[in-house]
């Protein structure tokens, strides 16, 4: 069943189309990983799917309604939430109480639900036994399954991942999409996430891939398949894939 | 977050001024500085927003009980919750109108937009001659009047006291409801990232304005308790002296800023002190206990009890708040 649908997006910046006609369809539960070299698009992408940027063209379907002209919170409160890039605790918070924060205005539960759903955010992510800890304590890689958690707790439909594995080793790596995927099929919880590096955990884990190049899609289908297309190879890999 | 030991020393200390008339006056002294840490903490703590017009909410509850008792004679006793309504009524306004525009400011630009705040409204009944003008409001006479000589000078000596404890126990609680509901998550958020905050769907100025006007209602039932109910007479010069903010911070900072056993520690420490070098070297209170403060901020940032809590056990944390 599709969750979002692009259509035909479009965004300039002055001479330069960062996004450049780019058109997919997302279903529920559906891990899907946007790959491209910096400045393929990929940011820019994820900003119009949420609301920061408004498209110059074409229209973007959340469970069918057409969400092109919401701003960000309201497209949040339809059950979008995003994971940055650099983490963003807060730090003399204990671990949580962050999620709580997470649960309570995001979700939308009440106080008691709230602290319900967020000790099983953190079970889910596998940081429970931290959760009395203050938030400034935690390694990087726990802030990103904080980070995580307290999306998760915010109930979304649909995960937006800016880079989430940049900065962890290939064992967090592994970890961290394992749990997306975990996510995604448990929950029924869809996840875009963007990879610019670290073509491996993407290939063994997302459903499918999108490989964007100057801002348009060069590629689509499953990992082995897409990866190995000429012409991403070409442009982004320059030698065959494994 | 368990609020019954700074509940308790509140009630300890009513019934003491109760019991020993003789000392009221001494812990009206105290319980002052305390109530006010514990005001300016709902505010201050909370949001780590600092009000330099602050003053004027403990000077809008003094005029509140000094109007009533002077310009609507008749009332009998009911005089004294009316002119309190009236000055937390007015204070509380005062900070929906001040926060409402200067509260979307962050940080220090909402400290110097509130900077004109006390000073203006000094200036305003003194030049404008409202309220008595520059002479002020004595009160004396408009409460042996209505309130009979006997009950009169009860409620300014031991009254006053027992109101402005029940002040600061008010705000403890305040302090507990506000702490342990959605407002306490959406404050403690963006008090430390008002970005992260608006991305997961907090409303920052709704909770700060919420814990302004709280602290501002508190501070204007213990201006109403202290200076015109306390000392029966309202005067500008007294109750606009901008150093109570200083004050307030003080107590605050020395307790622990966000704490709520806090500003009686504070409190206490803050009042003793000045009262030492106010005796061993008259004149010098304000120097040393700016030295004070500052020590206290450097070394201890959290405060005293906040520096305990930390070394706490989450268990004995819980009853330490």
């Amino acid at each position: 069943m599709t969750l979002l649908k692009v259509e035909h997006v479009v965004k300039k910046f002055g001479g330069l189309r960062a996004v450049d006609g780019v058109s997919f369809a997302l279903d529920r539960g559906e891990f899907l990983a946007v790959v491209g070299p910096n400045g393929s698009g990929k940011t820019t992408l994820l900003n119009l799917i949420n609301g920061v940027y408004k498209p110059d063209e074409g229209r973007i379907f959340f469970e069918g309604v057409d969400v092109t002209e919401l701003p960000p919170y309201k497209r949040a409160r339809l059950g979008m939430s995003r994971a940055f890039q650099v983490p963003r605790p807060f730090p003399e918070s204990t671990v949580l109480d962050n999620v709580v924060v997470g649960a309570l205005f995001n979700g939308g539960y009440d106080l008691r639900r709230a602290r319900e759903v967020a000790e099983e955010a953190l079970r889910y992510v596998g940081l429970y036994d931290k959760r009395h800890e203050l938030a400034g304590r935690l390694t990087f890689n726990e802030l990103r399954l904080l980070e995580l958690a307290r999306a998760l707790a915010g109930n979304p439909k649909l995960l937006l991942l800016d880079e989430v594995m940049a900065g962890l080793t290939p064992k967090e790596i592994d970890a961290m999409v394992q749990l997306i995927r975990k996510m995604a099929e448990e929950r029924g919880i869809a996840a875009i996430s963007l990879v610019e590096h670290r073509m491996r955990a993407v290939a063994q884990l997302a459903h499918r891939v999108i490989v964007m190049h100057q801002g348009k899609i060069i590629a689509e289908g499953p990992p082995e398949k897409a990866l190995n297309d000429p012409k991403v190879v070409e442009v982004y890999l320059g030698r065959p894939w494994r | 977050m368990k609020p019954y030991i700074p509940l308790g020393i509140y009630l300890a200390l009513m019934a003491a001024a109760f019991a020993a008339p003789e000392y009221s006056k001494l812990i009206a002294s105290v319980a002052f500085f305390m109530a006010l840490g514990q005001a300016v903490n709902i505010f201050v703590g909370l949001t780590r927003y600092v009000d330099f017009g602050y003053v004027a909410f403990l000077a809008m509850g003094a005029y509140g009980v000094g109007v009533v008792l002077t310009y609507l004679p008749g009332l009998g006793l009911a005089a004294l919750p009316v002119g309190i309504a009236l000055g937390v009524a007015m204070a509380a306004a005062l900070a929906a109108v001040v926060g409402a525009i200067a509260l979307r400011l962050r940080g220090a630009y909402f400290a110097i937009a509130t900077i004109g705040v006390n000073e203006g409204l000094k200036h305003l009944i003194v030049g404008a001659n409202i309220w008595g003008g520059g002479a002020g409001l004595i009160l004396s006479s408009a409460m042996f009047r209505e309130f009979g000589r006997e009950t009169a000078l009860f409620l300014s000596t031991v009254g006053s006291t027992a109101l402005i404890l029940f002040a600061g126990a008010l705000a403890v609680v305040a302090m507990y409801l506000i702490q342990s509901g959605r407002a306490g998550y959406a404050l403690a958020a963006v008090r430390q990232d008002e970005d992260a905050a608006k991305v997961m769907g907090i409303n920052p100025t709704k909770y700060k304005l919420l814990a302004f006007m709280t602290s501002a209602s508190l501070s204007g039932l213990l201006g109403a308790s202290y200076f015109a109910v306390g000392n029966m007479q309202v005067f500008p010069e007294n109750v606009f002296f901008i150093e109570y903010i200083l004050d307030g911070m003080a107590v605050m900072f020395l307790g622990g800023a966000a704490t709520v056993t806090g500003p009686i520690v504070g409190g206490l420490i803050y009042y003793f002190a000045r009262d030492l070098v106010g005796q061993v070297w008259p004149g010098a209170q304000a120097l040393v206990t700016a030295l004070l403060v500052f020590i206290i901020v450097v070394l201890l940032p959290r405060g005293i009890v906040g520096t305990l809590r930390l070394h706490l056990p989450p268990k004995a944390r819980e009853w330490l708040p």
